[in-house]
């Protein structure tokens, strides 16, 4: 249903000019994007992303959603942000060119924020992949809350796929790694993780559970996590048309409150669902599409 | 130079008249946006004043809601965008319940595209439409090539002819036809809508494509085929602009990979009197109003002050033996 809108414009999302800082290797696909964007920093709130233009040629035509992995601070001024991305297309291909002083031209902060209740005291973020972006901005956030207890969880293909423990989450968290092939952490899927956290207590319906990564995950995520009554912060990613909710190309299957099936916006309405709602039968990522 | 309003900066181009007669339409600029690529316009407010716009027109209204196609909707090619969204909207008369009002916030010329299952269904949708305050004009999307029957009334004279006509009894509003690329050719279509009553027609909308993922042997797009859209469509769109515009007696509004005010100035001079801008506003959220800005540096070249001194100007090819 939609709301009146406020009598004056919303500042934010904002088009805005960024300048460079680094872009940084980190893993053989994988990239550190640094840029210096002091208008629009100060609103960016941990899960939300940017819409990135990166190229000024007609392909790729759209811009490239990227979760935002790290918001940059002066002091306490916040004055940039970074992006965390792997290296899998023309977009992504031409993003790790760009250099130290040219200008990044996007759109943001977009999309929706954790939100992570009061009181929490235990942590779990689930990364698979590349979903391994927004995981630092939001164990910051959950530092910054006085939450101690934060277990990250994170799943890559193998030693090539691993991005360093520091671009993964903060000092003081406790990382459990696991590939494919156990070239790096644990040999098999980074749901083995979670079922040890849930054997040995360590993951309840207490513990504030955020996870981002490919929809198989989510997939094994549901059928490990739903029986047990845990609750899960998941950010969702579709392919997305403009990222501000005026196309209508970025829709995901939720499950409504009576129990019918409805169409969300991943972009306007998420990118975080509660897991829970998500539906992905027939999802052409899923695990059995 | 006129005796009111501030003198311009040095080097700043003279002002220009962008006044817009559509009919019985007169719109402050030729700068509108294409349907079902601005959401419901608020979106657009952080970037911009909507208000300066020629006038927003708002996507596609039908008169049952409609949940849209399945997923992916979306899929990019080179220099374009294959959508099969569907006409996903929620229906006349929640529309008219909390869309309209808000709709009516945004103090732009305001023009409602509908979409029926048939004249009939065209013409309740008018009906219903015509009393309500604050909307320029309606927009008929004869032409969605996302629905079951979507292409029908824009691919024959006959049925084009009796939706406008339909459509024009039920409804003083200004009527613009919405036509589909995906003919042989538009001209009789584009005359039987305007002998019909409609005030002016708009072209084009998108052209019916695919995109296949061989190693699936699948197409891409949950429902198989979708429409394109983007800078790779331009060159049909200003060729059919071209045609339509010479064939019909009412204004032409050009649609078709518009993203910036060169592109706007070759439609005008190929024939359009106004324009829309669609798919550019997803990758560049500020397209409509950087073309309107734009416009007067580039009326400058030409020596223009007017529409009149562009719309239409194109020359005939020089042939030489
Ligand atoms: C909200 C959101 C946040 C994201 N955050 C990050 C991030 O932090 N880091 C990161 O590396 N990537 C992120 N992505 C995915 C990223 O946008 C895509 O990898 C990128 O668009 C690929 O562009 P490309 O031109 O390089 O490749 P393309 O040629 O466009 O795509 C290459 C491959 O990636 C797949 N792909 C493309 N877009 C998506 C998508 N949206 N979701 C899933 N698969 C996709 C394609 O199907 C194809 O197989 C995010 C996506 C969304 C929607
Ligand atoms: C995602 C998407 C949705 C669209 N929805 C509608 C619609 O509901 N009704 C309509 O008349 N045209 C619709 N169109 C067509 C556009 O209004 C326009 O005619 C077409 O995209 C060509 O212009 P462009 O190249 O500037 O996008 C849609 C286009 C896109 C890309
Ligand atoms: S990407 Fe356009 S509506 Fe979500």
């Amino acid at each position: 249903m939609p709301q009146p809108p406020p009598a004056i414009a919303p500042e934010f999302p904002k088009v805005a000019l960024g300048e460079i800082l680094e872009n940084r290797s980190i893993a053989r696909w994988t990239h550190v994007l640094k840029v210096h964007a002091p208008t629009v920093a100060p609103a960016i709130q941990p899960g939300q992303f940017v819409n990135i233009r990166t190229s000024d040629s007609l392909v790729p035509l759209l811009r490239r959603p990227m979760s935002v992995h790290r918001v940059i601070r002066d002091g306490d001024t916040p004055t940039g942000f970074a992006v965390l991305f792997d290296v899998v297309g023309p977009g992504t291909r031409a993003l790790a060119t760009l250099t130290k002083g040219r200008r990044l031209d996007f759109v943001g902060p977009l999309g929706n924020a954790v939100t992570i209740p009061a009181g929490t005291k235990r942590a779990v973020l689930v990364a698979g992949g590349v979903g391994v972006g927004p995981i630092k901005i939001v164990a910051e956030e959950l530092q910054r809350r006085g939450v101690r207890d934060i277990t990250v969880c994170y799943g890559a293909r193998d030693f090539e796929h691993v991005v360093p423990a520091e671009d993964v989450c903060p000092h003081g968290c406790r990382l459990l790694v696991a590939t494919d092939d156990g070239s790096v952490g644990r040999k098999g899927r980074v749901t083995s993780h979670i079922e040890d956290l849930l054997a040995t207590g360590r993951l309840t319906p207490e513990t504030y559970v955020f996870a981002c990564g490919p929809v198989p995950m989510f997939q094994a995520l549901q059928s490990l996590l739903g029986p047990k009554g845990v609750r899960v912060e998941a950010a969702t990613e579709e392919f997305m048309g403009c990222g501000f909710g005026v196309c209508f190309g970025c829709t995901l299957r939720v499950k409504e409150d009576d129990g019918r099936t409805g169409y969300r916006l991943c972009c306007a309405d998420g990118c975080i669902f509660p897991l829970d709602r998500l539906v992905f039968e027939g999802h052409p990522h899923g695990a059995h599409a | 130079m006129s005796a009111t309003g501030p003198a311009p900066a040095p080097g700043a181009p003279p002002p220009v008249d962008l006044t817009v007669r559509l009919g019985r339409l007169t719109l402050p600029n030729p700068v509108m946006t294409a349907s079902g690529t601005y959401g419901k316009g608020l979106e657009f407010r952080p970037f911009y004043d909507v208000s300066r716009l020629g006038a927003v027109v708002v996507k596609t209204i039908t008169s049952e809601p409609r949940a849209g196609n399945p997923p992916p909707r979306l899929v990019e090619t080179a220099g374009g965008l294959l959508n099969s969204i569907g006409l996903e909207n929620p229906g006349i008369d929640e529309y008219v319940r909390t869309y309209l009002p808000l709709l009516r916030t945004l103090r732009a010329p305001l023009v409602i595209n509908i979409a029926g299952h048939s004249p009939e269904d065209f013409a309740a949708l008018a009906a219903r439409l015509d009393p309500e305050p604050g909307i320029a004009a309606l927009e008929l999307n004869m032409s969605c090539p996302n629905v079951a029957h979507g292409l029908d009334y824009s691919t024959s004279p006959d049925a084009a002819r009796h939706v406008v006509a339909l459509v024009r009894s039920k409804t003083g509003l200004p009527l613009i036809a919405k036509l589909s690329p995906n003919v042989t050719d538009v001209r009789p279509v584009a005359k039987a809508a305007v002998e019909a009553g409609a005030d002016a027609v708009s072209v084009i909308n998108t052209l019916l494509g695919m995109a296949v993922d061989w190693r699936r042997r699948a197409p891409v797009l949950g429902r198989g085929v979708g429409g394109l859209s983007g800078p790779c469509i331009k060159p049909v769109a200003l060729r059919i602009v071209k045609d339509v515009s010479r064939a019909v007696d009412a204004p032409v509004i050009g649609i078709g990979g518009i993203q910036n005010a060169d592109d706007a100035m070759e439609f005008f001079v190929a024939g359009a009197a106004a324009i829309q801008v669609g798919t550019a506003n997803y990758y560049l959220p500020t397209a409509a109003v950087d073309i309107l800005d734009g416009l007067p540096s580039r009326f400058a070249v030409l020596g223009a002050t007017r529409m009149a001194d562009v719309v239409g100007t194109l020359k005939d090819p020089v042939l030489k033996a």
